[in-house]
């Protein structure tokens, strides 16, 4: 994959076009910020603590804009975007009560955040742009009722204005004119989920336009520095590329122009005045392996190799199922489907149910049903039961509270369903024992095990593992084990009836963040 | 207040923009759909005022718009079938018009595609206001303040579009909101009670209300089947059937927005259920079997305190209704 992009980097330079630069490549680069106006830092997380970082552009050096004390450890920066004068970040701060709000710092040495917008009821929001004055920060809103909102939030007393409600599927990215009259957005077209299209608002509501009308799917717009024209990424001609369409007062200016072929899985984050273009780059695998319990993974030959992963056995130790990504999904959810393999024969068969995430299966003491943690199309999240001959989806437990990964959850001996909104995971036993996370501790029966940020538990038998901190850990008598899976991903595992093998997925999806200089004025030379 | 503020800072910052908006009521989008050909203006909306409560536009002069959707009823007229001229009884119930700029298609079984499209049909409907779709333009030039209104407005003797555009402009700036529960959820906390809190946990949750009732608005703007237009082991109303003919339409109707929703007894599209007591046991009961009821409905097993509370919440969508252009009159 890495080498992919090497070869890209070759291509452009021998090509002449624009060429892009590997700028953060370390483990946790995150793509959740925006570079400042003059490129010379880009905002983002610091994958150490959580706190909102700047990441140097020339150096790969952070520094570190929040400062949280050691008691809010749950507490952690997510999207950001500096202000156009580069003096203050906006950012969405996890905060102790459990949802996002927003905030305001500034970019100076030993400044304090305040908060601007804190509201539970619209519970995640995502900074997106400021205008040009700086006055007002763009921000989606995400709200209990399960709707998206595009919002102008005033920078100095915090107020919100919503200039339109949107469904539960938000938009990818929104941006504001250099001159501050319009956002383009991206969302899908009709009243049902599909491929999206990019659009215009007027930033005072009183007008509206659509400027990329495609059946592809055309998503994360980017204003250009001079306002003439948007820059976006579209499939429309069979790989992710980047593409840019003119605008004129609102309306499209011809046909768009294919601007960089090739760019896969990339994710514009914004432009810098001098005409660079800042995005993010998804590379690498993960895959279904199946191991004995210490062994060797061997990884499942599959029809579509590449993003595969939580595995879950059947009961009767003859099928695997397990999620795969399709489609031009480049970032963000969607397009998970899940598989069903035949252990025997190795046919697959893909389950078409409609379910807009899927976190973990697990497989129904009869057959007939799997149990799907996740989120449904109405943004409704919990836990769903999927039924295997076709697919038919059943709400099992809607949980209000629950962000769109759902609920842990398992099947009882009976065939009921047990629900744990307190836990970070559980898992019954053939037998009906029951095991739960909880932050400190694994408790099972009366024992318990000091393992934390514990995300998965399953039975082996009468055995009990789990991932904790990533890492795949026997839970023993004794106390604790960690096991050596080599590559292990991190996410839902299975074990076969025998209690003697696992299925886990194994690789890493890494993020890196690259800067393609003289992208816009590429497109100048190009006219 | 606090959106007058607010409206007054977005056009600092906007100054340039010359389009002048309709300003909206807390819990609205700023942004008020209209189609291109037919942007909402100050002089749309109030020429298309005078036309919904001008009683010109029915075959004996005495019923308007505005006799059926009558603003001091949240723009209903509080009957279970309307009324139209010669006292003739329509089998379905006048429906609020409240926020009806963000529909996507009108009529309880949506067959209007487009508000221009919808406001004739109560004029040339024989059962409502009973006109020639001919008559209409020379009745209103034949009115002089109208016509000379009309010619004003679009540059030419009164055209049936024009009558059609202007009433769409006033029809969508209609606007409920500002109610307790938009003051709750834009944050402040005490703007409802305890019973309304339960109540909106419930609709949210348990109740599972918003399946369908959602949004600004609280509607999802698409066809379900309740059971409503099922009685005695046939169909009364075959609802969005009549319009497309798949059998997955059979008795479904629009989900109505729930605004103001306390003050427009009676309830559903034939005014079958008469209060909000009776419409909570109606979904408690998973709605009224059939052969193609949703999926969404279930039996809800709400205790009488749970109803209760779902009742005081729906209280809290009462607002302020706003029509026509403020400042206008
Ligand atoms: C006789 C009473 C009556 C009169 C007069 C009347 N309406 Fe209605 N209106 C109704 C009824 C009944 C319906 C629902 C009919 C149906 O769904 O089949 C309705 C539906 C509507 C709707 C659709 C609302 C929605 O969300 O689907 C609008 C808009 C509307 N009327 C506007 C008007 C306008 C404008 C006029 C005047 C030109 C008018 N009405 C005259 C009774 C009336
Ligand atoms: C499956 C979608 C669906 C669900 C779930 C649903 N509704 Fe409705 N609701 C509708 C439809 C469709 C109508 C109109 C039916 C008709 O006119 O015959 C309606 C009508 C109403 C009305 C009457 C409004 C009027 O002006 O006539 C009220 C009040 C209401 N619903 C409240 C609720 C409450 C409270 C719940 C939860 C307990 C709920 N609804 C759940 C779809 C739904």
């Amino acid at each position: 994959m890495f080498r992919r992009w090497i070869w890209v980097c070759a291509a452009l330079a021998w090509g002449g076009e624009p060429q892009a630069r590997l700028v953060w490549d370390a483990p946790g680069a995150n793509v959740l910020g925006a570079p400042s106006p003059d490129g010379d830092w880009i905002s983002c997380v610091d994958p150490a603590t959580g706190n909102l970082a700047l990441l140097e552009t020339a150096t790969a050096k952070l520094r570190r804009l929040t400062l949280k004390p050691p008691a809010a450890a749950k507490e952690f920066a997510y999207f950001s975007v500096p202000s156009r004068d580069g003096r203050q970040v906006a950012y969405a701060w996890f905060n102790d009560e459990g949802f996002y709000d927003l905030r305001v710092v500034e970019t100076r040495a030993g400044a304090a955040p305040r908060v601007l917008f804190r509201n539970a009821e619209a519970g995640f929001v995502q900074p997106a742009s400021w205008t040009p004055d700086g006055s007002f920060i763009l921000t989606l809103l995400f709200r209990k009722d399960n709707i998206s909102q595009i919002a102008l939030v005033n920078a100095a007393d915090g107020t919100v204005r919503v200039l339109k409600s949107l469904t539960w599927v938000y938009p990818k990215k929104m941006d504001i004119s250099p001159d501050g009259l319009w956002i383009a957005y991206d969302a899908f077209g009709g009243d049902r989920p599909g491929p999206r299209d990019i659009f215009l608002l007027a930033l005072d509501g009183s007008r509206a336009a659509t400027v990329v009308d495609h059946p592809a799917e055309d998503v994360f717009p980017v204003w250009s520095p001079d306002g003439k024209e948007i820059l976006f990424a579209s499939d429309r001609a069979g790989t992710m590329d980047a593409w840019a369409v003119r605008v004129d007062d609102g309306r499209p200016g011809g046909e768009p122009r294919l601007v960089k072929k090739g760019l896969h899985q990339f994710l514009p984050m914004g432009a810098t005045r001098a005409g660079a273009l800042v995005y993010g780059a998804r590379t690498g695998a993960t895959e279904v392996a199946i191991a004995s319990r210490e062994g060797v993974p061997e990884v499942l030959a599959t029809r579509t190799p590449g993003r595969n992963q939580s595995p879950a056995w059947s009961r009767d130790g003859r099928q695997l199922a397990y999620l795969s990504r399709r489609g031009a999904e480049n970032f963000g959810l969607a397009a998970r489907v899940i598989v069903l393999r035949d252990l025997e024969t190795g046919v697959e068969r893909d389950l078409p149910a409609r379910l807009a995430h899927i976190e973990s299966l697990r497989w129904s003491p009869d057959g007939e049903w799997l149990l799907a943690a996740g989120s449904d199309g109405k943004g409704r999240s919990g836990l769903f039961r999927v039924r295997v001959r076709d697919g038919l989806v059943k709400p099992e437990r809607v949980v209000e509270t629950a962000d769109y990964h759902g609920v842990p959850g398992d099947w009882n001996p009976d065939g009921s369903v047990s629900v744990d909104t307190g836990a970070s995971a559980v898992a019954i036993s053939r037998t009906g024992t029951r095991a739960r996370a909880l932050p400190d501790r694994v408790e099972a029966g009366d024992r318990n095990w000091p393992l934390k940020n514990t995300t998965w538990l399953e039975w082996a038998g009468e055995r009990l593992l789990a991932s904790g901190g990533g890492k795949p850990y026997e839970l023993a008598p004794a106390g604790l084990r960690e096991l050596a899976w080599k590559d292990y991903d991190g996410g839902p595992f299975s074990a076969h009836p025998d209690g003697k093998r696992v299925a886990f997925s194994v690789g890493r999806i890494r993020q890196q963040v690259w800067v393609m200089e003289h992208a816009f004025a590429s497109l100048d030379r190009g006219r | 207040m606090r959106l007058r503020r607010w409206i007054a800072g977005v056009s600092v910052a906007v100054a340039l923009h010359a389009a002048e908006s309709l300003p909206v009521p807390l819990g609205l989008d700023a942004y008020v759909p209209a189609p291109d050909a037919n942007p909402l203006t100050r002089k749309t909306v109030e020429l298309g005022r005078r036309l919904f409560f001008w009683p010109g536009l029915s075959r004996d002069g005495t019923l308007s718009c505005g006799g059926c959707h009558q603003p001091e009823r949240a723009f209903t007229d509080g009957r279970s079938g309307a009324v139209g001229v010669r006292a003739q009884v329509n089998a379905r119930r006048t429906p609020p018009i409240l926020n009806r700029a963000w529909g996507r298609a009108f009529f309880w079984d949506g067959r209007a595609p487009t508000l221009e499209d919808q406001v004739l049909q109560p004029i040339v409907n024989p059962k409502e206001m009973d006109l020639k779709l001919e008559e209409v333009a020379p009745r209103v030039r034949a009115e002089r303040a109208l016509g000379e209104a009309m010619r004003a407005v679009f540059g030419r003797e009164a055209e049936t579009a024009d009558v059609a555009r202007a009433l769409a402009s006033y029809v969508r700036s209609i606007l409920a909101g500002d109610s307790p529960y938009d003051r709750y959820v834009a944050g402040d906390r005490e703007a409802l009670t305890e019973p309304q809190r339960r109540g909106l946990h419930l609709f949210r949750g348990k109740a599972n209300c918003v399946a369908c009732h959602l949004g600004p608005n609280l509607t999802d703007e698409a066809f379900h089947n309740t059971g409503t237009g099922w009685k005695d082991g046939g169909w009364r109303d075959r609802g969005r059937y009549n319009v497309t003919h798949d059998e997955a339409d059979l008795g479904a109707f629009k989900t109505p927005g729930l605004r103001e929703v306390a003050r427009v007894a009676p309830y559903m599209h034939d005014g079958s259920l008469r209060t909000l007591d009776e419409v909570v046991d109606f979904y408690d009961q998973g709605g009224r079997p059939n052969p193609n009821l949703d999926p969404e409905l279930r039996k809800l097993d709400l205790t009488a305190e749970d109803k209760r509370a779902l009742v005081e919440f729906l209280g809290s969508l009462s607002g302020k209704v706003h029509e026509g252009w403020p400042g206008s009159r």
